[in-house]
């Protein structure tokens, strides 16, 4: 069965934009992650500078699951090395509140599996997203982006229930699946968010840290794809007009300069995509930036076909699906790619979604569960787990903990937020508690063996694949 | 004979009367080259029903056909980098890269196809060209399209002025220059514009006193400029254009670890070279 993912509407315009990959394949995997961060990187100017981290890292790559963060933690590298060449883009009282403010949402975005759209209150989060200015004046730390715009109609409200001291009357929004075009109005060629940097703080990293966890498999099955779907339909609502009406590219006959569509995407002939663009109802969109989140929404649906085809990487059996993984309630229909215990699960087109998922459950409850000959519980903190596995499920981790190379690792906002391990530098990395390996190369002894091995330029301590999987 | 009043003899002859007129003309390029067309209007044509184009080279290059450093260039735009790159790299004029790129951004504003001189008011452009061309045709080289070169005006990423575009080279190719048969239209490749942009920056810094990067600029606009009085208001027009140029896209000038304070053309590996990088063969039909 072809894991299509029909229920979230009509993707056919995203295939032709990212191939899709096998995720079993490491030379697949390695490919289409070099790939993704080229098509980040080249936008955004840092390409020589992921060539060289990547060059370091692609010899040491192991399994696939190291091999995706190898990658990934190469393209953070490479973002932040850029980063430093740039000119400060804020304030450091700015980049502070920026920062707070950014990790708490990735925090609360992986939580909720809303990830690709944060959505918070601004008076709950650092500082009330504010920060003094030059004049010692309260200025609001983000753009408030409330008009209808390309990722959607507006966010109006609910205004916040106390008065912010900075004039927020709209709950903060930032679409970190598309970063750094997180703004749904301000779709120029150079993006807001580059601009998130100072020379004692970046904030624009935490930004590129959420992407690349929508780039790995357990972080694309936590984001709830309903939320992904429903910005892309709106996206493409917006932009495909516009883009019927350019011509289409063809080999011998393009004129240089003009721009044009080109396999599901814009392309300037023999000239630069970044002084193009397409100015529609909702303003101006710059070639590089619907070319990027096209590629953004292409990417996040490729991954997800890969996982739910890959026979180590679906959901793990029905009966652990927790009511707060929505993201997977739609993909609940593809559940057999890798399993031997259903057949399709055909249902009339007609049938809605408030029906087909009891269904389903229903369907795959009754065809899937086996009897557990042991008790298998969500794993705490340095116990065996399977990435991409639910929260709390058995094969996951518990709340406050992520599975991370086969181990479950304690999320963090800081440094002091990972349990102290005697003689182990245990440090919070974007999101995640690493375990540097110690001048022996040696790792600590937890449930779960850990090995010290290369990841970029460090030495972690990484799990293994159990044995025989 | 002073050398300069030499050179800028020799220089009309071979096209160094500038490539562009001082006025910063880039009407061409003042709204994005990529705009879809208004809503309701007509729909543009399919691709197809376009004439194919004349003398199609290879396409930009890309951050892996050069070796030099693609960060610190403000907010030139990242696919354009490599290919200002690659001219200071093929030219071998340490630093002139990012001086490219600020001129580019005067010139056309980045847009390969920017062309002065189609517009209804821009006589002027046409005029230029057309006396670029009746001065200059007896001495140089024959066009094969001499008389749309003299009607074109400027065009392309550094704004050339159509006949001496097509004369580039010619001082020392002579009849073997490479662009002679080619239509004005090939400035609007990026590599010929910029094959074309390496060789007059090249005759700039061998043959004429300049004194600071703005000089490049002044030289760009019109070589006169150079060789007249320094304190015209049209030469220090042009330079503080230049210099609000660089700032306004973010290149920093006199950050020596990308531009050395002064650039030079010591190295200069000669026109053929130069052509063989950037541009590769021409097609058969422009040969």
């Amino acid at each position: 069965m072809t894991a299509d993912l029909t229920c979230y509407g009509d993707l056919t315009p995203l295939h032709g934009v990212v191939g899709d990959f096998d995720l079993r394949s490491p030379m697949d995997v390695h490919t289409w992650y070099h790939d993704q961060w080229r098509s980040i990187a080249d936008p955004l100017g840092f390409t020589q500078a992921h060539e060289a981290e990547l060059s370091r890292v692609s010899a040491s790559s192991i399994d696939v699951n190291t091999r995706i963060r190898a990658s990934n933690t190469a393209g953070i590298n490479a973002f932040a090395r850029a980063l430093r060449d740039r000119d400060d883009g804020v304030t450091a009282a700015h980049a502070r509140v920026q920062e707070g403010v950014l990790r708490q949402l990735l925090v609360d975005g992986q939580t909720s599996g809303q990830l690709w759209r944060v959505t918070a209150d601004p008076m709950t989060v650092t500082a009330g997203a504010c920060y003094p200015d030059a004049d010692g004046q309260l200025s609001r730390a983000f753009y408030p982006d409330p008009s209808p715009g390309y990722f959607g109609d507006g966010w109006r409200g609910p205004p916040p229930p106390a008065e912010s001291a900075c004039g927020w009357t709209t709950p903060l929004t930032l679409h970190l699946g598309t970063f750094p075009w997180v703004y749904s109005t301000r779709l120029e060629s150079s993006p807001a968010a580059l601009r998130w940097t100072h020379s004692t703080l970046q904030p624009a990293i935490v930004g590129m840290t959420a992407l690349a966890r929508l780039l790995e498999p357990a972080g694309n099955l936590r984001q709830d794809a309903r939320q992904v779907a429903a910005i892309y339909q709106h996206f493409r609502a917006q932009t495909e007009p516009l883009i019927l009406r350019l011509p289409q590219w063809q080999v011998g006959r393009a004129q240089a300069g003009t721009l044009y569509s080109r396999a599901g995407r814009l392309h300037v002939h023999q000239g630069s995509t970044q002084i193009a663009g397409l100015m529609g109802p909702r303003g101006w969109i710059s070639a590089p930036a619907y070319n990027y989140c096209v590629t953004r929404f292409a990417a996040f649906f490729a991954l997800r076909r890969a996982i739910l085809r890959a026979p180590r990487h679906p959901p793990g059996p029905a009966s652990t699906r927790s009511s707060r993984r929505p993201a997977l309630l739609c993909d609940l229909s593809f559940l057999d790619a890798g399993s031997t215990c259903t057949s399709a699960l055909d249902y009339p087109p007609a049938m809605s979604h408030t029906a087909l998922i009891p269904a389903l459950f229903l369907l795959v409850l009754t065809a899937c569960k086996e009897p557990d000959p042991e008790p298998n519980l969500p794993g705490e903190f340095g116990e065996a787990c399977i990435p991409g596995e639910a929260q709390d499920s058995p094969d996951g981790c518990v709340e406050g903990y992520q599975c991370e190379t086969y181990f479950c690792a304690a999320d963090c906002l800081k440094d002091e937020d990972c349990p102290a391990i005697d003689g182990f530098l245990h440090t919070c990395s974007a999101g995640i508690c690493d375990i540097f390996c110690n001048d022996a190369n040696e790792c600590p002894a937890l449930e779960t063996p850990l090995r010290c091995r290369p990841f970029g330029s460090a030495m972690l301590c990484l799990g293994d694949p159990p044995e025989g999987s | 004979m002073k050398i300069s009043t030499a050179i800028a003899g020799a220089a009309g002859v071979v096209g160094i009367a500038g490539l562009l007129l001082y006025s910063g003309r880039a009407s061409a390029a003042s709204s994005p080259p990529g705009g879809a067309p208004p809503l309701g209007g007509d729909t543009p044509p399919p691709g197809g029903d376009t004439p194919p184009p004349v003398g199609e080279l290879a396409p930009l290059p890309t951050a892996a056909d050069v070796s030099g450093n693609l960060t610190k260039w403000g907010e030139t735009p990242t696919d354009l980098r490599p290919l200002f790159v690659l001219m200071e790299e093929t030219s071998k004029i340490a630093g002139s890269a990012r001086i490219f790129a600020v001129i580019a951004s005067r010139e056309s504003k980045f847009d390969v196809a920017a062309h002065n001189g189609d517009g209804e008011h821009e006589a002027a452009e046409r005029a230029a060209s057309r006396r670029a061309y009746d001065n200059n045709k007896g001495r140089n080289p024959a066009l094969r399209h001499g008389e749309a070169a003299a009607d074109f005006g400027s065009g392309g990423l550094f704004g050339a002025l159509a006949p001496y575009f097509l004369w580039t080279g010619v001082l020392e190719l002579k009849s073997k220059a490479p662009l002679l048969n080619a239509p004005p239209e090939l400035m609007f490749q990026p590599r010929a514009a910029a094959f074309a942009a390496c060789v007059y920056l090249q005759r700039l810094l061998a043959h004429y006193r300049i004194d600071d990067h703005a000089d490049i600029k002044a030289g760009w606009a019109s070589p006169s400029l150079l060789t007249g009085d320094r304190s015209a208001k049209t030469y220090l027009d042009v330079r503080a254009r230049f210099l609000a140029d660089a700032q306004a896209l973010g290149v920093d000038l006199r950050d020596p670890t990308t531009i050395p304070i002064k650039l030079s053309a010591s190295a200069w590996p000669g026109v053929s070279a130069v052509f063989s990088k950037l541009v590769g063969a021409l097609p058969q039909e422009l040969g």
